[in-house]
């Protein structure tokens, strides 16, 4: 039995030291940080480069990387975006660290590309190799690296556990989070707690990949299933319990570890079990929990209503268009599905032939903006947070294929029925959903769609050695007829668009509105909150699963790696970034996440246009915006800003555009986040200064590694992936998505301002009564 | 209540929804020899005067490549492309393809099957490549189309029915069987046997090649004499290195021998957990891994890896104009990339490409006349990488099969010593649909180095 205690005990202090860094800065920030693994990637990555590569020692590399790099990193990541997610929206808090997962990889591999080979044997904290005889326990020998692992493991959970509950800094820390204002008034210095707790969360993920390089190697898909492994014991903890984070992440080890003493050797549950183990568990205890007293319900704090206008993110409705004007938007959406096929006829622009190739693309994007439709349902009305529509779109796409290939049916009636195949699915994941709050019901849809990819879709049926299961289109349509199959799925996405804006603009988007504004509310005035979360599941999942068939028999099969929860979770990303209100932020979202990896530069070039047009929009106009000319010097503004955007592509080669795009980018943010620590009220004259100087270095590195380095064939693909994720962390500026940032700029400043004069109004009124604010 | 309805409701549908999709069954397919097809085929020759086929101009010929260089699955691929580029350089620098030299256009599908799909259709409409160079797991998604537009694929058969499914794709050496799954050989067996095994462990992850490969292991351990599977366990979840309970289950069972179909950082932990629960194993097999830089693992000592062609040691013994020009070449052209499996499939697999237009003719290239051409050649040796009598390649004759025949390397103190006197190892049985269908003989096998994980193949 030793063997398996002792294994047991690894697997589950592994888990421990991820599920306590997560569990430690949601407790002293209540952001979830699905970027912890990242972080802990990042780092080793970085530790790599300086034991490996630059040949420092252990005892100089260490302390240099978890104790100073670290921390600074996560201070940088304060200022930048830690430090406005505490009090925002869950939805932007949630998606905004997932944004950092998709991008911190992708950027690291960048920055360091000898991070995209296989790295052998990463140096760790002991010199390697490990003494394998390091210990003996029951006649069982431990190593040094499984021994230092447990030691780390019992550590941060005893220290971590001491300093929040004994220390005045642990009660200033808990303070700061529940009570900001009353902390302040206690004279605790909110801003550095905060602050100080990211430095220690960051700071924990370096040492955990440092710590972990040598067991896990310098792989980011093992970082990852760390990552996601340990999140059944932040369930058990309720995200808050230390000691109990700890305690589950050894229960879920050793339950792992004793599995392999028991399983049978053939059969169904040869294969999968183990991987599936934590996700079962976790999905067990979110469901005893939610049915328990104290339920898992979402807390106070969870919702500040100074960042979401009293309507949890809602934006202030735009004034109903009346008669022929109702029609404009559909109109202009139709011309633009029916235009660009037409379009696309063998043009020539930028060097770039457009042709009926890019017409297979755009099929495959519309094919996606349709599964994205699912994401408009669930989140933008429903607003909640799920993970694994992707999971559902896989399951339509599945069923649709079997359907088609194994019992002959039409493939289209296949589609159909396989989107059916979803809504149970979907449904299944509702029912929990009722009595969970928004983080609880994202870590359920992981859990779902993680369970389903390592114990269904890992088996042959569906991988088929990585081929897949082939499906047809639909009518005959052969393999290089685009347009046909462009136009059914415009015409589908067209029909699912048009039913989700009615289902918006009638009463049941009113009822979804109160909903998501709040649900006591809601239930007060009589609404049924289980029917309309079942319904809005129960739809989405089919439209998932329509999209996921759709999807599959654009791209000829269903394959299990194009519906894995983690491409699901950078879908989210980029679907947010685009509007996940709007039905033609899917639509965009679809078409870049397809266009994005053909052309890169097209992506680089419109996020400069829109940067350039906006800032020039601003400046020149301001208010006279609304005004006929306003509008017309816009039009004029964003034509050059357009055509400035033309002649950098047309002037430059593809790759030293993308280089001199992403060196400015760099730039831009270097100066951005420089211009705000200059602004620190808290730092005193001499630290702002020093600490200006340090990210004008950062920032002039930076630009120059951007703009410098051979992004060639490999450097550069991984800049997509980054850009989706760098866009999801920009929502905490604009929580509504680009589409709803571009319709509104200007009722949105008039609704900020509003905002700001009723805040200082309040203030005020509160100073002069003496009352607390 | 209305609640309650819903959630009876529910719960109905999801049974009826699970008992459907469990309904749905897969069938096998039969066989007949897939080369017969190829029995009338006569040479084509290349046109006079020259008309340029697509991606051809007087002085270039285009050719795309298909490998995932971003996301997780570049760790695995990335380096093929480095041999690709070795190779290509060496031809255009020797004048091989006379006046032309080859372009490359480079794709990256990140390992994904829309991607894949869109990386073939853009280098057939776009780039208008003559051919198409392929390494990636996600190879199989865009079969049907590369063979709708009868485009010369040449790549990595590993583990992809593609090879074996239409008749422009060329493996870098070998071709694959349309039906991996019920047709393979007994060669893992065989070889186990042949080193001294009696009583096999085999260790895979829960992926589904890896499940599938390892029970075929099992399979032909078991109809193999004197040799017989004492522990199989393919549920390891991808990503697993704590292997000290997995070891204890070796240590019981009584096993002298292992085959593991794992990733690299598997391998290094399931070895150091034997080790340290004092189990010694002989022989320890992977199937694939081939690279200098496993050698400073000290885990590795003691263990035999399979490759698709000679282990470089041979170099040393006898001249092999073929390895120089690889070490060559990449040393200029990629210095940092180790000369190992991988870049070596790369590199092969531009050297089957080079010959597929050499015989079509240099003069002027067709992509019928390649296709077609390509398929009769026999006695391909890649240069000497595969150049004894067993492996050496008719191109018609492997097509639709497994290949029998792989060359076996020994991990002695950090050095590789190749093993049967650096001659191949050869399967001795063919099992179809579970049965054993052929001894000894004619071509038969599986593939050479069983996919075991999602992350590395």
């Amino acid at each position: 039995m030793t063997p398996y205690i002792i294994s047991g005990l690894v697997v589950g202090s592994i888990y421990a030291i991820s599920a306590l860094g997560l569990v430690l800065t949601y407790t002293s920030s209540r952001v979830f940080n699905f970027a912890h693994g990242a972080l802990a990637y990042a780092i080793a990555v970085f530790y790599y480069y300086l034991t490996r590569q630059n040949g420092w020692s252990i005892a100089a590399a260490a302390p240099f990387t978890i104790v100073i790099v670290a921390p600074l990193l996560g201070l940088f990541l304060y200022f930048v975006l830690f430090k406005r997610l505490t009090h925002a929206t869950p939805t932007v808090r949630l998606v905004s660290t997932v944004g950092l997962w998709v991008a911190i990889p992708a950027l690291t591999r960048v920055v360091f590309p000898f991070a995209s080979t296989e790295i052998f044997n990463p140096e760790g904290l002991v010199s390697s190799p490990a003494d394998p005889n390091f210990l003996k326990v029951f006649g069982t020998y431990v190593n040094e690296n499984q021994f230092v692992v447990i030691v780390s493991a019992v550590l941060i959970a005893l220290v971590a556990t001491l300093v929040l509950r004994f220390t005045s800094l642990g009660l200033a820390t808990r303070m700061t989070v529940d009570h900001p204002r009353n902390a302040g008034i206690a004279g605790v210095n909110t801003e550095a707690v905060t602050a100080g707790s990211w430095m220690v969360g960051v700071m924990l993920a370096g040492f955990a990949g440092v710590l972990l390089a040598p067991i896990l190697s310098l792989d980011e898909n093992q970082f990852t299933f760390l990552l996601v492994g340990s999140f059944a014991a932040v369930v058990i903890a309720r995200m808050t319990s230390l000691p109990l984070a700890f305690g589950g992440a050894i229960a879920v080890g050793l339950l792992q570890q004793l599995w392999v003493k028991i399983q049978p050797e053939s059969g169904f549950f040869s294969s999968g079990v183990s991987a599936s183990i934590p996700f079962v568990v976790m999905l067990v205890f979110l469901i005893v929990y939610s049915f328990s007293a104290k339920g898992l319900r979402t807390e106070a704090f969870e919702v500040d209503r100074r960042s979401a206008g009293g309507t949890h993110g809602d934006a202030p409705p735009l004034p109903p268009a009346r008669g022929w004007k109702r029609a404009i938007g559909p109109l202009a959406l139709a011309l633009v599905l029916v235009a660009l096929p037409l379009l696309f006829d063998n043009v020539t622009i930028f060097g770039i032939t457009f042709d009926q190739f890019w017409v297979g693309v755009f099929a495959q994007g519309i094919a996606l903006a349709i599964i994205y439709l699912s994401y408009t349902l669930v989140t933008g009305e429903g607003g909640m947070i799920s993970l694994c529509q992707i999971t559902l779109a896989g399951i339509g796409a599945f069923a649709a294929a079997r359907l088609a290939a194994e019992a002959g049916w039409p493939v289209w009636l296949a589609i159909l029925i396989g989107a059916v195949f979803a809504v149970p699915f979907g449904l299944l994941v509702a029912l929990p959903s009722l009595r969970i709050g928004d983080l609880y019901l994202a870590l359920l849809t992981i859990g779902f769609a993680l369970l389903v990819e390592q114990f269904v879709w890992t088996r042959n049926e569906y991988e088929n050695f990585g081929a897949g299961v082939q499906i047809a289109r639909p009518f005959g349509i052969g393999i290089t007829d685009r347009l046909e199959m462009y136009a059914i799925v415009a015409v589908v996405f067209a029909i699912a668009a048009f039913a989700i804006v009615n289902l918006k603009r009638a009463t049941s988007g009113l009822v979804f509105a109160a909903i998501r504004s709040s649900e006591p509310a809601a239930t007060t005035s009589g609404m049924s909150i289980v029917r309309v979360k079942l319904v809005l599941f129960g739809v989405s999942a089919f439209v998932a699963g329509l999209g996921g068939g759709l999807y599959a028999t654009v791209v000829g099969t269903a394959l299990p790696k194009s519906f894995n929860a983690l491409v699901g979770i950078v879908w989210l990303a980029i679907v947010v970034t685009w509007g996940v209100r709007s039905v033609v932020g899917a639509l965009l979202a679809g078409m870049i996440f397809a266009i994005a990896p053909q052309r890169l530069s097209i992506i680089l070039v419109l996020v400069f246009f829109l940067l350039v047009s906006s800032l020039i929009t601003q400046l020149a106009l301001g208010r006279a915006y609304r005004s006929v000319l306003g509008a017309l010097a816009m039009i004029v503004l964003s034509v050059v800003a357009l055509g400035g955007s033309a002649w950098i592509w047309d002037n430059v080669s593809s790759d030293d555009s993308v280089k001199v795009i992403l060196g400015a980018l760099g730039a831009v943010a270097a100066l951005l986040v420089g211009l705000r620590v200059a602004k620190l009220p808290i730092a005193n004259q001499a630290l702002r200064i020093g600490l200006l100087v340090v990210i004008a270095v950062v920032g002039v590195w930076l630009a120059y590694t951007l703009g410098g380095t051979d992004l060639g064939d490999d450097g550069t693909r991984e800049v997509p992936t980054m850009l989706f994720g760098l866009g999801a962390i920009a929502l905490v500026n604009e929580p509504r998505g680009v589409v709803y940032d571009i319709i509104n700029r200007q009722r949105l400043r008039q609704f900020k301002q509003a905002e700001e004069r009723d805040e200082q109004r309040r203030l005020a009124d509160a100073a002069l009564t003496g009352a607390p604010a | 209540m209305k609640a309650r309805r819903w959630v009876r409701a529910v719960a109905g549908i999801s049974v009826l929804a699970a008992a459907s999709v469990g309904l749905l069954a897969t069938g096998a397919t039969g066989a007949t020899d897939p080369s017969a097809q190829f029995d009338k085929l006569k040479p084509i020759k290349a046109p006079s005067p020259c008309k340029n086929d697509t991606g051809v101009s007087d002085d270039t010929i285009k050719v795309g490549t298909i490998v995932p260089t971003s996301g997780t699955f570049a760790l695995f691929y990335s380096q093929t492309l480095d041999g690709i580029k070795a190779r290509i350089a060496q031809a255009n620098a020797e004048g091989e393809l006379g006046k032309r030299k080859i372009e490359l256009v480079n794709v990256d599908d990140a390992g994904d099957a829309a991607r894949n799909t869109t990386a073939a259709q853009q280098l057939a409409e776009q780039d208008k490549v003559f051919g198409i160079i392929t390494e990636s797991n996600a190879g199989d998604a865009s079969g049907a189309y590369l063979n709708s537009q009868k485009i010369p694929v040449v790549g990595w058969q590993l583990g992809l029915p593609v090879y074996g499914t239409y008749t422009n794709y060329f493996g870098m050496q070998n071709a694959n069987t349309k039906n991996i799954k019920n047709e393979f050989t007994s060669r893992n067996a065989d070889v186990i046997k042949e080193l001294g095994g009696t009583k096999l462990a085999i260790i895979g992850s829960n992926a589904a090649n890896s499940v599938v490969f390892t029970e075929q292991v099992k399979s032909a351990a078991n109809k193999t004499k004197g040799l017989k599977t004492a522990y199989i366990n393919h549920d390891i979840p991808v990503g697993t290195t704590e292997f000290g309970s997995v070891a204890d289950q070796i240590k019981q069972s009584g096993a002298d021998s292992l085959y593991t179909a794992l990733d690299n950082a598997g391998n290094t932990g399931l070895m150091q957990a034997l080790k340290q629960a004092g189990v010694t194993l002989k022989p320890v097999i992977f199937p694939g891994g081939y690279s200098p830089l496993v050698l400073n693992l000290p885990t590795y000592d003691d263990v035999y890896f399979g490759i698709e062609f000679k282990p470089f040691e041979l170099a040393a013994t006898k001249s092999w104009k073929g390895y120089d020009d690889f070490k060559k070449w990449m040393t200029s052209e990629s210095p940092n990339v180790p000369l190992a499996q991988v870049s070596a499939v790369g590199w092969l697999s531009a050297n089957t490409f080079i010959e597929g237009l050499k015989a079509a003719g240099v003069s002027c290239p067709t992509r019928k006349a390649f296709i077609n051409n390509l398929r009769l050649e026999k006695g391909y040796t890649g240069n000497g990488f595969f150049d004894d009598p067993e492996t050496t390649i008719d191109f018609a004759k492997v097509y639709g099969k497994p290949f029998q025949c792989v060359y076996y390397v020994h991990v002695e103190n950090k050095q590789f010593v190749p093993q049967f006197d650096g001659k191949p190892f050869c399967a001795k049985q063919l099992i179809t649909d579970n049965k054993i269908t052929q001894v000894a003989g004619s071509a038969a096998a599986t593939t050479t180095t069983a996919p075991p994980t999602t992350a590395a193949p």
